[in-house]
């Protein structure tokens, strides 16, 4: 697939969207039309659930201005919620009440009530927002605003900016460590990892990365972070205390996003040129499997991890597939809106 | 209709009182009879065809597209090796004389493109064809395709209120050098085939055919590259050019972007059709050849090698790798004024206008009237919204491509529904 076309599916792009037996309740009166243009029964290669996950999985269709919700248990999409001009990243509050949305179009932050499905609150960020993390208390979001070379803290419980913090250039992604303590913030166009002290918000240090480093993750010890540099076609692991790359992982073309698992001993990578995800043990630094979501054009693109799945939004082919880490297969393909960008589990 | 003689097409079925004659000498009546004897006489002609196979082995390495359908061929159709693209100013005196030229058109591109040529009566008779594609019937995927152009419209046969919506005349964009000889026309004839003795033998015979009611205003004879090695083909700049296309082959695909569905804001006639743009553009190659790669690179949006977007490192990673900017929103990977980031951006505002069939050609018409070479694009695209494709051109204004191009010619057409069966004909539709 080289194009994307999108047929049916989030056309409507405005419009809650029921599935039969779900989040009937959704479903108002004035948006009945709209909900109803929406094939009820869109393509869905395979929805095997998962044994033992359960909670729901939240994806930004960048292109559809929607988020699809979709319940982690059978992997099916109960809810495509409006929202802002291109969503990109998505973060889900630990209590699984909100999920906070950059809106790359607009230089805002949407917050949504994820009983009820509906923005209740913008906040305007920077230029070209598009990362996005919690603190692991929730009471912080850290935005990256690509545009503008700079991380809006957002005080969730005010949902208010508290602190525009300036970075190097064409900041694309965030990453907070365990202890809330430190957020890493990968600067695409610096070959640079800013390190922000979270307490006196600034910027302490930097870690060095490879060509266009464009996802950073960090491990659950504190001790490494993981950073997918995208016109080198690899990842480097980089010592936090040491700042130094100590392995760069040959990976392949275009890898767009790194994430851990919750034990930390694997490190997952988006590589969008082959449609994969390659699987690297951070004991020996070595890509131990390399799981294929689609042929090129399936755009492998964003990922979240739980001890039980791995989540990948595939933008080319508007699906958000579900990969079981136990046997590394894919589990489940999931069609969901225009250009899935990010994702995000809650409970 | 003229009877074309002291031209030189003509003369080559100038003949004398014999039934080829009289075929020769065709209106464009006697034309549309001559197809209709031609797939009458399949049989005969099988059989010459069985012969020549026999003793030739296959001639061709192509095959015979189906002509009847309800799309017209050369438009969902992998684009064959030649392009010939003519454009005509018509000059049918009246909407009766209009219909005679497109039942014309029909029954000869029906008769091509079956690979048959008409019979000769006798060997003592001037040959009723020019014998180009020598006997028996030539396989060469040759598709012949059909457009108007908005001038069609105009008050000469009363079809004003049939016009599709959104065809107009071609309006310069901020850096064209229109030329006005190598623009626009009221029909557009693209002839595409595997050989260029193919489109060449069709165009004759149309031009014989339609002598008195078609005048011509610009021709180009084009082809697409080989694969380099692989992949895409390249254009004159060494990049491979148009990659990203819809699937031809999924019918929602094309029923989204390409052909005009039933039951819209358009008539009801234009259903099965699509608006086809052409833009010829001259290449400043002596200029392009000092910009740097790397630059050159950046002015494209894709690797020149490889054709992959400029996340891809390697010189063999495939052009099938779909250029993705969305987390680059500074440009600082695919820069924001790059060919392809400006033909699609990637943002919500421009996600309806970002879609369009490519099935462009390279000229090569060298030596310039100024005795310089002229190579160049001839840009063709097929889309459902003729307003899809202003709108990406608009944006394009803006690439960084601009100092290296010149916008010549070309114009906006609409290429007609297909020919359904034996008794449809071009234009049925919009005529009737």
């Amino acid at each position: 697939m080289r194009f994307r076309i999108h047929t049916g599916r989030g056309l409507g792009g405005i419009a809650v969207r029921p599935e039969p037996a779900a989040a009937i309740g959704l479903l108002l009166a004035g948006d009945l039309l709209a909900a109803r243009l929406i094939p009820a029964s869109s393509p869905s290669p395979s929805a095997a659930p998962l044994a033992g996950v359960t909670g729901h999985v939240y994806v930004t269709n960048q292109l559809g201005n929607t988020v699809s919700v979709i319940d982690a248990g059978t992997n099916k999409v109960v809810a495509t919620v409006p929202a802002g001009n291109a969503p990109e990243g998505i973060a889900i509050t630990p209590d699984g009440r909100y999920a906070y949305i950059a809106d790359n179009g607009s230089a805002m932050v949407s917050v949504l009530d994820t009983r009820t499905n509906k923005i209740t609150t913008t906040v305007p960020v920077g230029h070209g927002p598009t990362g996005v993390r919690l603190s692991p208390d929730g009471t912080c979001l850290y935005v990256a605003n690509g545009g503008s070379n700079s991380v809006s803290v957002l005080d969730t419980r005010t949902n208010r900016v508290t602190a525009t913090v300036p970075v190097d250039v064409s900041p694309v992604s965030v990453a907070v460590s365990r202890d809330g303590a430190t957020a890493y913030v990968a600067n695409a166009g610096s070959h640079s990892v800013s390190v922000l002290d979270t307490r006196t918000r600034r910027v302490v240090g930097s870690l060095p990365a490879g060509r266009s480093p464009v996802s950073v993750a960090v491990t659950p010890d504190g001790e490494s972070a993981y950073v997918a540099n995208e016109t080198a076609a690899t990842v480097s692991a980089v010592g936090i205390r040491t700042r130094t790359v100590a392995v760069t992982v040959p990976v392949g073309e275009g890898p767009f996003d790194v994430a851990l698992a919750p034990d930390g001993s694997r490190a997952y990578v988006a590589e969008l040129g082959p449609g994969n995800v390659s699987v690297i043990d951070t004991r020996s630094h070595r890509v131990s499997a390399t799981v294929a979501v689609g042929p090129p054009g399936t755009d492998p693109f964003n990922l979240a991890v739980t001890s039980g799945a791995v989540y990948v939004t595939n933008q080319g082919a508007g699906t958000l597939a579900v990969i079981d880490p136990k046997n590394l297969r894919v589990a489940a393909t999931v069609a969901v809106g225009t250009s899935p960008y990010g994702v995000a589990v809650g409970p | 209709m003229g009877d074309g003689r002291g031209s030189a097409p003509a003369d080559w079925w100038h003949g004398g009182g014999c039934p080829a004659g009289l075929l020769a000498r065709r209106s464009m009546l006697q034309g549309a009879a001559a197809g209709l004897v031609g797939v009458a006489g399949g049989s005969l002609l099988g059989d010459r065809e069985a012969l020549a196979r026999g003793e030739d082995g296959d001639r061709t390495t192509g095959t015979l597209i189906p002509f009847h359908g309800y799309h017209q061929a050369g438009i969902a159709t992998p684009p064959q090796t030649v392009g010939a693209f003519a454009s005509f100013d018509v000059t049918a005196a009246n909407r009766a004389e209009l219909i005679e030229l497109f039942r014309a058109l029909t029954s000869r591109a029906r008769l091509l493109t079956s690979g048959r040529t008409d019979p000769n009566a006798s060997a003592d008779a001037p040959p009723a064809d020019n014998g180009i594609l020598g006997p028996g019937v030539v396989r060469d995927d040759l598709t012949i395709t059909v457009a108007v152009g908005a001038s069609l419209f105009d008050t000469r046969y009363g079809l004003h209120a049939r016009k599709p919506v959104q065809l107009k005349t071609m309006v310069p964009f901020l850096h064209d050098d229109l030329d006005p000889e190598l623009c626009h026309g009221d029909l557009l004839l693209q002839v595409c085939s595997g050989h260029r003795d193919s489109t060449v033998h069709t165009m004759l015979d149309i031009l014989s055919h339609t002598k008195g009611v078609l005048k011509q205003r610009w021709s180009f004879h084009c082809q697409r590259n080989p694969p380099r090695p692989t992949g895409i083909p390249r254009d004159w700049f060494g990049f491979k050019d148009g990659i990203t296309n819809p699937d031809t082959t999924s019918t929602s695909q094309m029923d989204k972007v390409v052909w005009v569905q039933p039951n819209t804001d358009e008539p009801a006639w234009t259903a099965g059709g699509t608006y086809q743009v052409l833009r010829t553009v001259h290449f400043f190659l002596e200029a392009w050849q000092k910009v740097p790669v790397a630059q050159q690179e950046r002015i494209f949006g894709r690797r020149k090698i490889s054709g992959a977007p400029l996340y891809a490192l390697s010189d063999d990673a495939p052009d099938t790798f779909d250029p993705i900017y969305t987390n680059d929103p500074q440009g600082l990977i695919t820069p924001l004024n790059c060919h392809v980031r400006l033909a699609n951006p990637q943002t919500p505002q421009t996600a309806s206008t970002s879609s369009i069939l490519r099935r462009s050609y390279d000229y090569e018409r060298s030596p310039s009237v100024e005795g310089r070479p002229d190579l160049g694009h001839l840009f063709c695209c097929f889309q459902r919204e003729l307003n899809t494709y202003i709108a990406m051109q608009t944006r394009l204004e803006a690439e960084a491509l601009v100092p290296y191009i010149s916008p010549r010619g070309g114009g906006y057409f609409f290429a007609l529904p297909g020919v359904r069966d034996n008794q449809d004909y071009f234009a049925r539709g919009l005529l009737t």
